[in-house]
């Protein structure tokens, strides 16, 4: 089991759903949430700025990410996490989950190789289990 | 007129003779060689080494007797004249001689110097015209014969031809003989009446005309002839010299239509004009229809420097460009003249030394179609800008779309009904559930049709039709089954076709689940898929023996999008479309051909 996820959405609702079916379906122990990319960077932002070690909480192992959320979407958010945060957490991998049908969302994820794959919503158990099988997530499980 | 000395040879037996023909001819004649030979034989011995002015001959010779000594001496030495000596009984035989060639006689007892003078001065100056006379008439067959121009003579009373050259023979095909039987006039052609020089003409007999004559071989030529006047034989007869002038006249007649022509092309040259320039960019020689539109004479830009019609900065650049053309390129480039675009097109005009003194230009007025394009470039600017927002608008809304409903199938996927027990409530949610389902479907169902439309480029891989055939019919094994279906493939003829993976099985099974819908339920369902193979395309026939399409009605919709043609529950219309919209834009087509209540065949082309 993944020990921590971090899920950036702006639906409320999938937030919900995404954390149940995390739960149900075994994937991760703990499930953190942010409303929108600015707001996932704040907590890195933060993490990385305290010292103490006592009062650090651990680093999520994966990050669920949204592409389409009102004032940092999702690739901004991708673009300033690679450039400041990426390298100190290199175990961190991001899977993106959308609704987009845009093609070039397809095609723009592939460059990115923290990007480990593209779950069209909504997440369901069934994907998580796929998931579970990936190379890069399987030794978890 | 001599130079020398008089030579005078004397034959002359009679010593007596001698003697007395001497001394007249010392005293007329001082300064005169006399030689003096009384034999025959003698006498030709000082004509062979002398140069003999004139011969007195006896005609009593020992060793020759009468005209037969003249004879001897004049067929070897016929420019000598001879004057004869004679007795007085022997008068006939003498005027016998004068008739053969000789120039005089004298009767010996009957002379004196003066006579004997008289006739030697006569005799030479005589012989010398006779010779003159010989000579120029020579002369004059050897230019009439040998002439390589065709040279006749013909009557001016009757016109009856009286001489031909070898020419005239050789290029009319008539022998001498029958030149000789025919008038000037029969060498006309025949198929033109004869004209007769009409009688002013006739006054004058140096004429030159321009006709037509009609060879032996009827062969029709053009000719100039030259008469001019002459007397033959007394009669008074024209001479013709013919110059056939047929060749010339059809070159020179070709030469005019070619010329004709370039005028008409140059003139008429369309919507442009053509110009053809020297090295200092002089215009020599401008046309073309541009100058009729424009009101303008083509002769107003002659003899000006092409380049002065431009204005800086096209001006170098025009300059540039013909540069190069006098240095043996070819130019195409647009240019403008006041609010004008043309086209030109230059290219060099070489001489036959190789060199370029010349350059032709051709310009057309492409003011309309640039505007044209300017026009067109514009309206798809347009179109694609609006086409592209259209798209992220159509992305936008499906994502918009997606969003919520992907919320609504994943608490579906977690609600447990089992816990609820009010029957009414389930059953509510039971429909809710479909609701959900069948829009997912739907909405789904467009956005394939969006991405297919927008993905030109999908994948195509080399695929085994029987592959994918067998994967499609096991993922509806139970509907197939339902249904009682028989499937009856032959791929033997070709199973690999270069197509997109997901597109082909997308249509076999938008094909089989179609047979299985629309199936007759009077009979079991039979499908029958074959493959066959053209020099580039595989075609794939795919058969059922369902409800089939009244095509008479249907057959431009059939692939449309929301069609559908029966009363079915799961009928979205959708289908055919998804179908028709991937074939195509992989490249390859799609047909039907189907009869109510027989069944339906589709006939899908993949192009390799």
């Amino acid at each position: 089991m993944i020990n921590k996820v971090l899920c950036i959405d702006d639906d409320q609702i999938t937030l919900v759903l995404c954390e149940m079916v995390i739960k149900k379906a075994g994937f991760a122990a703990e499930v953190f949430t942010a409303k929108n990319g600015r707001e996932g960077l704040a907590w890195f932002s933060a993490y990385f700025s305290k010292t103490n070690k006592s009062e650090k909480q651990d680093p999520p192992q994966l990050i669920f990410l949204d592409l389409n959320m009102p004032v940092m979407n999702g690739w901004d958010f991708l673009e300033d996490y690679l450039m400041k945060y990426a390298d100190r957490l290199p175990d961190t991998k991001v899977v993106i989950i959308s609704s987009t049908v845009n093609p070039e969302d397809f095609s723009r994820a592939n460059r990115y190789e923290i990007v480990i794959d593209f779950i069209n919503k909504p997440l369901t158990t069934e994907g998580l289990d796929d998931l579970m099988q990936h190379d890069q997530l399987k030794d978890f499980f | 007129m001599r130079q020398s000395a008089l030579q005078i040879l004397v034959i002359e037996d009679n010593p007596g003779d001698y003697l007395l023909v001497s001394e007249y001819l010392e005293e007329s004649f001082p300064t005169a060689h006399i030689f003096h030979g009384d034999t025959l034989k003698k006498g030709i011995g000082f004509l062979e080494k002398e140069n003999i002015d004139v011969i007195l001959l006896d005609l009593t010779l020992p060793d020759g007797m009468g005209i037969s000594s003249f004879h001897t001496i004049n067929s070897r030495f016929p420019q000598v004249p001879v004057i004869i000596l004679t007795g007085l009984g022997d008068t006939e035989v003498a005027l016998e001689i004068l008739k053969v060639g000789a120039q005089d006689f004298i009767v010996k007892d009957d002379s004196n110097p003066a006579v004997l003078a008289k006739s030697i001065n006569y005799g030479i100056e005589r012989s010398k015209i006779h010779e003159h006379l010989k000579k120029s008439e020579e002369q004059y067959k050897f230019l009439f014969n040998n002439n390589p121009l065709p040279i006749c003579a013909y009557e001016i009373d009757g016109d009856r031809i009286l001489m031909v050259n070898e020419a005239a023979i050789e290029h009319y095909g008539y022998s001498e003989r029958e030149f000789l039987s025919m008038t000037i006039h029969d060498l006309r052609p025949r198929r033109e009446p004869t004209i007769d020089f009409s009688p002013t003409v006739r006054k004058s007999r140096n004429l030159i005309l321009d006709i037509q004559h009609q060879k032996k071989n009827e062969e029709i030529i053009d000719i100039e002839m030259r008469t001019h006047e002459i007397l033959i034989e007394g009669k008074r007869a024209c001479l013709a010299v013919i110059h056939d002038v047929t060749e010339t006249n059809r070159a020179k007649e070709q030469l005019r239509e070619s010329e004709q022509m370039f005028r008409t092309i140059s003139e008429n040259f369309p919507n442009g004009a053509v110009a053809i320039l020297d090295k200092d960019f002089t215009i020599l020689y401008t046309a073309g229809k541009e100058f009729h539109i424009k009101n303008v004479e083509a002769s107003y830009f002659e003899n000006t420097d092409y380049t002065s019609h431009f204005h800086s900065p096209i001006k170098e650049k025009v300059r540039d460009h013909l540069i190069k053309v006098f240095n043996g390129e070819n130019a195409v480039f647009e240019t403008s003249y006041e609010d004008l675009s043309y086209m030109i097109s230059a290219v060099p005009l070489y001489e036959t030394s190789g060199s370029i003194n010349k350059i032709l230009i051709a310009s057309q007025n492409i003011t309309a179609q640039k505007r044209n394009e300017m026009e067109k470039e514009m309206l798809i600017e347009e179109l694609t800008q609006n086409n592209s927002d259209l798209r992220q608008f159509s992305y936008i809304t499906s994502h918009n779309l997606r969003a919520p409903l992907s919320n609504l199938l994943g608490i579906i996927k977690l609600l447990d009904t089992s816990l609820i027990t009010d029957p009414m409530n389930l059953l509510l949610l039971q429909n809710f559930e479909e609701c959900t389902l069948q829009l997912n479907e739907t909405v789904n169902d467009l956005l394939n049709v969006l991405i297919i439309k927008n993905n030109v480029n999908a994948k195509k891989e080399e695929l085994d039709i029987r592959k994918v055939f067998e994967r499609v019919l096991h993922s509806v094994q139970t509907a197939i089954e339902k249904k009682q279906t028989t499937v009856i493939t032959d791929f033997d003829e070709a199973y690999e076709v270069l197509f997109n993976k997901t597109y082909l099985e997308s249509i076999l099974l938008n094909l089989v689940t179609n047979a299985v819908k629309y199936s007759s339920p009077d009979r079991p369902l039979e499908i029958k898929v074959r493959t066959k193979k053209t020099a580039d395309e595989v075609i794939l026939y795919f058969s059922d023996n369902g409800l089939g399409i009244d095509l008479h009605r249907y057959k431009d919709r059939i692939f449309g999008l929301y069609q559908r043609f029966h009363d079915h529950a799961d009928s979205k219309g959708l289908g055919l479309y998804i179908v028709n919209s991937q074939i195509r834009v992989m490249g390859g087509e799609i047909n039907v051909e189907s009869e109510v209540d027989k069944g339906t065949t589709f006939i899908i082309t993949f192009k390799n």
